[in-house]
């Protein structure tokens, strides 16, 4: 009895010891096909920019509309499209001939006036001669009359005359260059229409387009930025933000930068859209060229920056697997744990997380079998 | 004929009621150790909290038998076999070390007569009547200019020279029969001969008893590594399962279990040495 | 001539040497001694020579063992020891005594009985703490128990109960040592003497008491010099389930020597070291002593 109770326990002993020997020896692959293995990297610290874009054709920012006033024929075109232009200088000659064939006529009318009022005089004067009171009175009426009709008609002339001269040239009303020349020598333009405008390059250009309201949030009122044109030869120039406002439905030139949005989506969304006007400074512009403009921003919202691909979701929201360590004295496991996160903007591939993680927590970046939560895993 | 019956019997029942007192410790670990580890928490996580007015609940019997911690300690989690093998790896080389150097010294001491021999062994006495507190400090003082410190040899070197074993098996040398020794003598036989092919067979029954009380002594030993080893990773089981208790509360059991396994089997087997140990020594267990 | 002789004999002398018991003795001794001294007698040495000496300048001085003795850890240390030791062994050696003398007598199953009372001694400390926490926890089993009762609950390891606790613990774990030597002592006692008794018609008591307890005095006193030096191991009880820093009544010279060490005051370490081995070599001396006195006077 005693003998054999010896003996079992001897033997347990041995195998016991030979199973912890086993086990110590495969503990590391029985751990390998027991539990996921995973890829871990941590958040990033950096600053996640962000790439606007946008283009449009370059505009100036001041252009005169010369319109025709008096619908004359044209005489004579002094400038050709694009010719650079002094302040006063003539651009225009119109036919004045109607206009002088009225001055003409007023003229004999005034003439004939005169002779007419030679004969009033002599009324007067005969009306005088016979003392006749009633008489006199009455011519001396007649002379009055007469007197004030002329100066009427001499002032006529005399505007009528102004007129002719105002309106026979068009001048220049500033600096600039003449475009949309409408004029042709010979042809008449309707009263009201535009023969031509000029450009003022003293004042610089400007274009414009529409991006989305996140990306124009990054942008300031007077910030300088970078314009690329691409006129005759392309060219840098050095532009403004000088406008950002609200984008009227479908107005405004260019594209939306953001290739983020689905811009189908949120045309029209005037709370999405915002038209920024960039006013661009340069003596080689002449306006009309297309002009981008792409800007690489810090997002306002600084946080943690993860990658798009490490984010889940569920019925809850987003989440990313964190590995958890649980510090034990026999020995560090690992787990994983949803970490619901919030997360903030993000560009194509990565997206700033405002909460929900730490610096320096383990993300799951990728696992050999799904994972749960609260799944033991195997760090890589 | 009932009298002589009736008393053995009550006597026995007296005993038992005892000796289940006793074993009560022994018992609830090992009951527990094939609980799961929710089962733990909920019946004793509240221990050694002051936040909450629940008692623990003493389990004896599972809701149902389960291995998870087994699975969680042996499989999972392979700190705590590594720890396992320290102790091992402590234990093994103190006791081997220790049993060959105490049988030379010991047929010295028992079976030889040279001058200083009572004196010698007096002192190899009284210092194994001194509590580890007092050998403790010559130990450290010499594994720190040796070097030792931080490193499992500053417990093994003492523990191969601790005088225990040149103690006990002297008590076993000196039942040997001089006659034998005088006889292997007139036959030419020299001092090591006699010892290897007389004594050592003779003295089986005390290295027995040696191998048994040191496993039982340095398998134990939680000072010595707490003090040598700063180390945790170096540290034998005994001084990990001293702060077990807060983080892996739910796999205690089975790690007590598995630490009390190899010593409580070694003693099984080996106990009738143990017991001629120890009284043939009276001293130290 | 002369010459000749005292080589000749010398190496005769040597050559009797070499086959002397002295030598082979020294071949023998040479590795134990070796380690021994390394380990033990020289640092332990050393540590005496330290005890005695200045922290700075390293000339003899007894103010280590002044600072020692009257700093309040190790007095409190040194009385909760002693105290501790008073109490525990007299409970230990009687309850142990008891089951002895219980378990010789006939009983059923007496192997398996002698296996379960020496087992808490094979199971390591560590293993059990946990069961102590179980027990003794402010949340434990036992004030479950008191609270059931309606008694108020005690915080056991935290409280002037944590001395009770470990008495407890230090029974449990050394009861089946004093039991196995107090068997052997019993077993030790000729039969003839009961014989002899019985046929002079001795009641059981005088029997006890005039035979039994009489000729198992030298087994006692072994018990009781053994149940001392085990109380000394109480610490890892102790350090286990309190931790580094227990009740103040459980504060033992463990725990002080412990924590100076961690310190590294060396120079207490080893005045307390040698106190403590002072202690032990008078505790010896007059246990074994009264041994003999009490043997002289038996015969």
């Amino acid at each position: 009895m005693i003998q054999r109770k010896q003996q079992i326990a001897g033997i347990a002993l041995v195998v016991l010891l030979l199973v912890l020997a086993g086990l110590t020896l495969f503990s590391q692959t029985l751990q390998t096909v027991l539990l996921p293995k995973v890829t871990t990297a941590k958040a990033d610290k950096k600053t996640l920019t962000f790439r606007i874009e946008g283009s449009g054709p370059i505009t100036p920012r001041k252009q005169i509309e010369l319109i025709s006033d008096s619908g004359w024929k044209l005489e004579k075109v002094h400038v050709r499209h694009a010719e650079q232009v002094k302040k006063g200088q003539i651009l225009i000659t119109f036919d004045g001939t109607e206009a002088q064939q009225q001055i003409l006529d007023a003229e004999d009318e005034l003439k004939k006036r005169k002779l007419n009022r030679e004969l009033i005089a002599e009324q007067f004067v005969t009306a005088q001669r016979t003392g006749d009171e009633g008489e006199i009175r009455k011519a001396k009426r007649d002379l009055e009359l007469d007197g004030l009709d002329s100066d009427i008609a001499m002032r006529r002339i005399e505007t009528l005359r102004r007129d002719l001269e105002r309106k026979r040239t068009l001048t220049a009303p500033a600096d600039g260059i003449v475009t949309n020349l409408q004029a042709e020598e010979g042809r008449s333009i309707l009263q009201g229409q535009p023969v031509l405008t000029i450009v003022e390059t003293g004042e610089g250009f400007q274009f414009t387009f529409t991006a989305d309201k996140d990306s124009a949030d990054l942008m300031q009122l007077g910030e300088k930025v970078l314009v690329n044109v691409q006129g005759d030869k392309p060219l840098k120039s050095e532009g403004t933000v000088a406008e950002i406002k609200d984008a009227t439905g479908g107005s405004g030139g260019g594209s939306a930068g953001n290739p983020d949005v689905d811009s189908g989506n949120l045309d029209g969304n005037a709370k999405g859209q915002k038209t920024i006007v960039v006013h661009v400074s340069g003596d080689d512009l002449k306006g009309g060229e297309l002009a981008s403009v792409s800007l690489v921003r810090p997002f306002q919202e600084q946080g943690l920056v993860i990658s798009k691909k490490w984010l889940r979701k569920d019925g809850t929201g987003s989440y990313v697997f964190v590995v958890r360590e649980n510090r034990s004295s026999l020995g560090n496991t690992y787990t994983v744990q949803k970490a619901y996160v919030n997360t903030g903007k993000g560009n194509d591939d990565e997206i700033v997380v405002l909460d929900g993680v730490y610096p320096e927590e383990n993300i799951v970046t990728e696992s050999s079998e799904p994972l749960q939560e609260g799944n033991r895993i195997r760090l890589n | 004929m009932i009298k002589g019956w009736v008393a053995p019997l009550l006597r026995s029942l007296l005993l038992i009621l005892i000796a289940s007192l006793l074993l009560m410790p022994v018992v609830l670990t090992v009951v527990n150790s094939f609980m799961t580890e929710r089962d733990i928490m909920a019946n004793y996580g509240m221990l050694g909290k002051t936040d909450t007015s629940l008692f623990v609940n003493l389990k004896w019997i599972p809701d149902w038998v389960s291995f998870q911690q087994y699975g969680e300690v042996l499989i999972s989690t392979p700190k705590f076999l590594y720890l396992f093998w320290n102790s091992v790896s402590m234990v093994v080389p103190i006791i081997i070390g220790q049993a060959l150097v105490a049988i030379l010294a010991a047929f010295a001491f028992g079976k030889l007569s040279f001058p200083g021999r009572e004196g010698l062994f007096f002192l190899y006495l009284m210092t194994m009547l001194m509590p580890f507190q007092v050998t403790l400090v010559p130990n450290y003082l010499m594994a720190d200019r040796l070097g030792l410190l931080n490193h499992p040899g500053s417990i093994i070197l003492p523990g191969v020279f601790a005088p225990f074993g040149v103690f006990l098996l002297r008590q076993f040398m000196l039942h040997i029969h001089s006659s034998y020794i005088e006889a292997a003598k007139m036959d030419g036989a020299g001092t090591l001969r006699i010892l290897v092919s007389i004594a050592l067979p003779m003295v089986k029954p005390g290295i027995a008893a040696l191998v048994v009380l040191l496993f039982v002594d340095y398998w134990n030993m939680v000072e010595q590594p707490l003090i040598f080893l700063q180390d945790a990773a170096k540290q034998p089981l005994s001084v990990f399962l001293s702060h077990i208790q807060d983080d892996v509360l739910g796999v205690s059991f089975a790690v007590s279990v598995v630490y009390m396994m190899p010593m409580v089997l070694l003693f099984l087997s080996a106990e009738r040495y143990f017991i001629e140990g120890i009284q043939l020594s009276g001293v130290k267990g | 001539m002369k010459s000749d002789t005292i080589p000749k004999a010398f190496s005769r002398r040597m050559a009797r040497f070499f086959r002397s018991d002295a030598f082979s003795a020294i071949g023998l001794l040479a590795p134990s001694l070796a380690g021994f001294a390394l380990f033990y007698l020289i640092p332990f040495g050393q540590s005496v020579l330290t005890s005695f000496q200045d922290r700075l300048g390293g000339s003899f001085t007894l103010s280590n063992y002044k600072e020692l003795l009257l700093s309040s850890s190790f007095q409190k240390a040194a009385s909760n020891t002693f105290s501790f030791t008073a109490v525990s062994v007299p409970i230990l050696v009687a309850i142990s005594l008891l089951l002895a003398l219980l378990l010789n007598q006939r009983v059923f199953i007496r192997n398996w009985l002698r296996t379960a009372y020496v087992l808490p001694l094979v199971v390591p400390v560590a293993s059990i703490v946990l069961v102590w926490q179980i027990l003794f926890d402010w949340n434990g089993a036992l004030n479950a128990v008191l609270q059931q009762f309606g008694l108020d609950r005690q915080d056991w390891m935290k409280s002037n109960w944590a001395g009770f606790v470990i008495v407890l613990v230090y029974v449990w774990k050394n009861i089946g040592y004093n039991v196995i030597l107090f068997l052997a002592g019993l077993q030790n006692i000729p039969d003839q003497y009961y014989e002899i008794a019985n046929l002079e018609g001795a009641s059981s008591a005088r029997k006890l008491f005039g035979i039994t307890l009489t000729y198992l005095t030298p087994t006692t006193f072994l018990v009781v010099l053994m149940s001392v030096l085990n109380s000394f191991k109480v610490f890892r009880e102790t350090y286990l389930v309190a931790g580094a820093y227990p009740h103040d009544s459980i504060y033992m010279m463990q725990h002080y020597m412990n924590n100076m060490f961690l310190s590294l005051d060396i120079q207490k370490v080893s005045s307390a070291a040698v106190l403590m081995a002072l202690c032990i070599m008078v505790l010896v001396f007059v246990l074994f002593r009264t041994e003999r006195m009490f043997r002289s006077y038996m015969e």
